[in-house]
């Protein structure tokens, strides 16, 4: 029964199709040309009933009239909605296209930066090889060192975020214990915490249970997001990350110290290349981790967002559903080298 | 003793001052800020003969910077080169709008740059030499 009706319903679904649409319009506009000089006919015939003053009634309301009427209205109603479709999707490839030229011309501005630095201290070290002093020279290759890793966290984070947006990356989801995975990230930060003096503490739920995630995509979330707390924490300061645990979800928060955003670009952050104005001197970074992050939350089909906390700092939370399967989803990589 | 002729270069990325300071601090009386409203601040106090200004600074951009520096009539004056990464024509075309004298794109030559702050600041010294006689 229910096979049947998937039948009909594909042997009827060419006719919802913009294309059979359009050939409808076109065959109505063709009628509408032969309906048009039948009503030419009929208004010179009505023009010399006119002059013999006489007007029947039963002569305008005939079946070809009524038809094409109706016809009319369908096909300007029809010509309108294809209208509005049309400017629409002018309207997204005008937006596409924009966005486009501002990621090209951000990306530009990101890569001409560190190749500017390598550029220029190479330069002084070939012409003043002979005359400068070696820890002169020492400074100009940690210089070029500098940017030149700048300029590979920059192209790694660009690849990351093209593989992700693509869909390109595999994703395995597989139980994991939340706590465990924020732990050892925790560990990892230490040595970078302690360097301003930060204490990191974390809060768990007493009982807790694992859930489906990608672990080493979730660790790379936390990861950026603890870091990013150090970054922008004041010497000798606090870092708060708490797990909180809901009916269907997951949250966990990672607050810290620092000024914060601005109330006006809380919704940017997780933009490509954006930084938040206040906390972009000297803070580094390529301003394309909160959107790799943002991107890993997406294919868990959780949502990501940043607050200011009522006091002082900013919070960013996740959010993931504990509805997600136990699944491994394999994408060949094009173009992927060992 | 001839005076040094004065030049602020304003850029956030450490590494970009410092190409400023390898190429110009020999020659001229040079100071850096890394921030659009420490620019203006130094700019008032330091009175520069020439800015040397980057455009994506973290409050405000190099293109405020330059209108606010056009509207004071206490610096108005000052030689402007815009130096930086954004190199679409419409960026350009739009710090020469908003008053600047120069445009320079990074990656640029050291040469490059030590031969517009030459040009730029030339004519105050020719000023300066007629007023002397």
């Amino acid at each position: 029964m229910g096979r049947k009706t998937v039948i009909a319903n594909n042997r009827w679904s060419w006719t919802k199709t913009n294309a059979f649409r359009d050939m409808v319009a076109i065959g109505v506009i063709i009628f509408e040309t032969f309906v048009l000089m039948e009503l030419l006919e009929l208004g010179k015939s009505l023009n010399q009933m006119a002059q013999r003053e006489t007007w029947p009634i039963d002569k305008f309301i005939t079946v070809p009239t009524v038809i094409a009427l109706a016809i009319t209205l369908y096909a300007f109603s029809r010509l309108k909605e294809r209208t509005c479709e049309l400017q629409e999707a002018k309207k997204m490839a005008e937006i596409a296209n924009k966005a486009k030229t501002d990621f090209l011309s951000n990306i530009s501005h990101e890569l001409r930066t560190p190749v500017h630095g390598i550029l220029s201290f190479s330069g002084f070290g070939i012409k003043k090889h002979a005359t400068a002093q070696s820890d002169k020279i020492l400074d100009y290759f940690r210089k070029i060192r500098h940017s030149g890793e700048t300029l590979l966290m920059l192209i790694n984070d660009l690849l990351d975020l093209a593989k992700l947006e693509s869909g390109k990356v595999t994703f395995e989801f597989r139980p994991a214990d939340l706590a465990v995975l924020i732990d050892s990230t925790v560990d990892e930060c230490n040595s970078l915490a302690s360097e301003k003096n930060l204490t990191v503490r974390c809060k768990y739920p007493e009982t807790h249970e694992k859930i489906v995630l990608d672990s080493h995509k979730i660790e790379q979330v936390i990861r950026n997001l603890l870091s990013n707390a150090i970054k922008f924490s004041p010497e000798g300061g606090t870092i708060d990350i708490n797990m909180l645990s809901k009916a269907d979800s997951v949250v966990v928060s990672v607050r810290d110290q620092g000024e914060g955003i601005p109330q006006s670009e809380l919704a940017n952050v997780f933009g490509k290349f954006y930084q938040a104005s206040k906390t972009k001197t000297g803070a580094g970074g390529t301003g394309l981790g909160l959107a790799i992050c943002q991107e890993i939350i997406n294919a868990h089909k959780g949502r990501i967002w940043a607050e200011n906390n009522p006091d002082i700092g900013a919070n960013f939370l996740f959010e993931i559903p504990l509805s997600l399967e136990v699944s491994i989803q394999e994408e060949v990589l094009i173009g992927s080298v060992g | 003793m001839e005076e040094k002729n004065k030049i602020l270069a304003v850029d956030d990325n450490l590494v970009n001052l410092a190409v400023i300071e390898e190429l110009l601090e020999s020659q001229y009386d040079l100071k850096t800020v890394a921030t659009g409203l420490d620019a203006i601040e130094m700019a008032r106090q330091f009175r520069p003969d020439l800015i040397l200004l980057d455009i994506m600074l973290p409050d405000i951009d190099g293109y405020e910077v330059c209108q606010k520096i056009r509207n004071s009539s206490l610096l108005r004056d000052t030689r402007i080169i815009m130096v930086s990464a954004k190199a679409m024509i419409s960026e350009q075309r739009r710090g020469y709008q908003v008053g600047a004298d120069d445009y320079l794109t990074k990656p640029f030559d050291g040469e490059e740059l030590l031969e517009k702050v030459c040009d730029h600041l030339r004519p105050k010294t020719v000023k300066t030499l007629q007023q002397n006689e």
